[in-house]
């Protein structure tokens, strides 16, 4: 991952400095700025990167106008930065396409979190594999490895784990993963979630009743806890 | 739209107050005027009893009348006489030569009523008959009526009847009247009041009036205006100070980070990422704060689940690295975790993250927050409480009595804690809800919200 490309389209040239040097001191390697919209559009016509992160306020051609050209040639993601708080302005970015919204001023780890994750998404490693404590799972075949046993999950269970997968580390609230299961309608399938989260913790835990991997936030949610991979 | 109505009913009650007194004034004066009349006219003070006493008869059967009787009658230019049962003259003082010294029955019931040849008269009972009493020609009026006790009733009723409708009829139109200057007036008060409220007006611009709302339309449009440029201008400064507060943020968490660096200097670039985040959450405080006091920031109203957003600013809190000194208590009610709001799911958060954000800013030393989450017959509750320093009660008060951000930044002081507190009072108010404020010093703080309805 450490070696997609990053794009910064970006005027202000300190900001560039800035953002080039979170990546940087994070691994990253393959980091190219652009200081207007058409010197991206030119760094685009020559190769396409993994992801450009893009300023939306840009003296010759302002961010939008920039991502809806982008966006006709090509299906990169992006990041749009705003120095507008306005929920229209962030409306607007994800109606022309973009991937994620920033608004200035920002955190360095919120933005590098941010782009791991649409980087993540959007170019998917070739074994999703999520080590736990006790077991590991495979996401490509919905398939739980524990002790050499390989134990295949419901729809339900994997798309909760899925969920949990996705924001390891952090808390998924109990109306997040309903909306998992249920779509829009997500109020009262509490305890369906419960049933499906004790079939999950049979199937992943060493001791189902004293879960280590899948863990009860109390009032809010769940979190899971992933061991990160080895290289 | 209170005192408009009251000052609608002052002026009807005073009209009908004037017609009143203007009623009560013509008693008066009419009165007056009898009196006058009666007070200043020549009316003859001839009492016929006192001409009755006079007449006596004297030892020889005759009629004499005693003392002054021909000079009071002299006086009046009157005249007597009594006519005894066959209608003749038995006596008689100063009667005129042309009068008759006999009278039939005839004669006696017409002028007991009317004249006698012109003379006004005057007749009353005698022990010998009847005295009939003369005042000279043309000095009085005298009038004969007679009508039937039915048509007099009824004139009487009339009367009233006339008097009372001319009454109602009056008052209908006054309260007429009123109400026609009050259905063109009382937009026009409206608007003034709206207009001093900082809002827009648009008055139709048509009727007698119309110059007075297109001026008022006028006065809304260039408050609403200045309004809208001071927005824009928070909203040009707060875009302006972003780029390079990302950049000093930026910077700073990375010297923090930076490993090779000196402990004390990584300490110091703690310092200005700490201070960095602080200004962040005040502009976007202040330009959110600007944006709904003008009124310049869309709700994007959808269905809420409360306790569901409570969650995940919670979550938000807790996995967002906050330090250990703080622990944050989450709690919902089995009834409440159904309920859901109209409402703005980014500023609701905004509120909540405010409310959790001030409790931890204001307790360096760490606290127990608590955010709780109940529905009842009133609404939705939502609770946010610590058990921190608490603040004192002046500081209580004017964080219960700061309405407007300009006002809070009179105090200058108080500005970093008063503008959070107030856009989370704009949010709430945004939707329709209500906010109270506890604390006492040593005694925690809390903040309760309550949005009205709660769908379950």
């Amino acid at each position: 991952m450490l070696d997609r490309e990053i794009l910064i389209v970006d005027d202000e040239k300190d900001l560039r400095t800035m953002i080039r040097s979170i990546f940087e001191s994070a691994g990253y390697t393959q980091i190219t700025a652009a200081a207007s919209g058409k010197e991206a559009l030119a760094v685009i016509a020559k190769k396409t990167p993994g992801i450009i992160i893009l300023d939306v306020m840009m003296p010759d051609m302002d961010g939008f106008e920039l991502l809806q050209e982008i966006r006709a040639v090509s299906k990169v993601p992006v990041l749009m930065l705003t120095a507008k708080g306005e929920a229209e302005d962030r409306f607007a970015g994800f109606e022309l396409g973009a991937d994620d919204y920033l608004v200035k001023p920002f955190l360095p780890k919120e933005l590098l979190l941010r782009v791991q994750a649409i980087l993540k998404r959007a170019y998917p490693e070739k074994e999703r594999v999520v080590t736990l404590n006790a077991a590991a799972v495979d996401l490509d075949r919905a398939e739980v490895i524990k002790e050499g046993q390989r134990t295949p999950l419901t729809a339900k269970e994997y798309s909760v784990f899925e969920k949990l997968a996705e924001n390891a580390g952090r808390i998924v609230t109990v109306g997040v993963l309903c909306q998992t299961l249920c779509g829009e309608i997500w109020q009262g399938y509490e305890t369906t979630l419960m049933t499906h989260i004790r079939h999950l913790r049979e199937k992943i835990e060493e001791n189902p009743s004293k879960p280590v991997s899948l863990l009860t936030v109390k009032g809010l949610g769940y979190k899971l806890l992933v061991k990160e991979p080895e290289k | 739209m209170k005192p408009v109505e009251r000052f609608f009913r002052k002026y009807f009650l005073s009209m009908v107050g004037i017609i009143v007194l203007f009623l009560l004034l013509n008693v008066v004066l009419f009165f007056s005027v009898l009196i006058w009349a009666w007070q200043t006219s020549e009316t003859p003070d001839l009492s016929m009893s006192e001409i009755c006493d006079r007449i006596t008869l004297d030892g020889t059967g005759h009629l004499t009348a005693a003392g002054v009787l021909d000079e009071i009658l002299e006086e009046y230019h009157a005249w007597a006489m009594i006519l005894d049962d066959t209608g003749t003259v038995i006596f008689q003082s100063k009667l005129p030569e042309e009068l008759p010294r006999r009278y039939t029955a005839a004669d006696v019931a017409k002028f007991s009523r009317w004249y006698l040849g012109d003379y006004p008269v005057y007749v009353q009972e005698h022990p010998q008959g009847l005295l009939v009493v003369g005042g000279e020609k043309g000095s009085q009026a005298k009038y004969y009526f007679s009508v039937s006790e039915s048509y007099a009733r009824k004139l009487l009723v009339g009367l009233a009847a006339v008097f009372l409708t001319n009454i109602i009829v009056v008052v209908l139109l006054i309260w007429k009247n009123t109400r026609h200057v009050e259905k063109s007036v009382a937009p026009i008060l409206r608007g003034i009041e709206t207009v001093s409220s900082g809002h827009p007006v648009n008055l139709p611009e048509k009727g007698e009036l119309a110059e007075i709302n297109r001026q008022l339309n006028k006065a809304g449009a260039f408050i609403a205006k200045k309004d809208s440029a001071r927005a824009d201008w928070i909203s040009g400064v707060s875009h302006d100070v972003r780029t390079p507060l990302s950049v000093i943020l930026g910077f700073a968490g990375q010297l923090e980070d930076n490993q090779t660096l000196p402990a004390s200097a990584r300490e110091q670039a703690s310092y200005i990422r700490k201070q960095g985040e602080k200004l962040r959450s005040l502009i976007s405080d202040l330009n959110l704060t600007s944006r709904l006091e003008y009124s310049m920031q869309p709700l994007r109203m959808e269905k809420v689940y409360l306790v569901e957003l409570a969650r995940q600013v919670v979550c938000e809190f807790l996995d967002g690295g906050l330090d250990a000194r703080y622990q944050i208590v989450f709690d919902s009610s089995q009834e409440s975790e159904t309920a859901s709001i109209m409402g703005d799911e980014a500023l609701l958060k905004r509120a909540l993250y405010n409310l959790i954000q001030n409790s931890v800013i204001h307790n360096p030393k760490g606290c127990v927050i608590s955010v709780s989450v109940a529905r009842n017959e009133t609404g939705i509750t939502t609770t946010v409480s610590d058990d921190g320093i608490g603040v004192s009660a002046e500081k209580l008060e004017k964080l219960r009595a700061t309405a407007h951000h300009l006002e809070s930044t009179d105090e200058r002081l108080t500005l970093r804690h008063g503008l959070g507190v107030l856009l989370v009072r704009q949010i709430v108010e945004a939707h329709h809800g209500t906010m109270e404020i506890e604390s006492a010093p040593q005694n925690g703080y809390q903040t309760v919200l309550v949005f009205p309805g709660g769908e379950p």
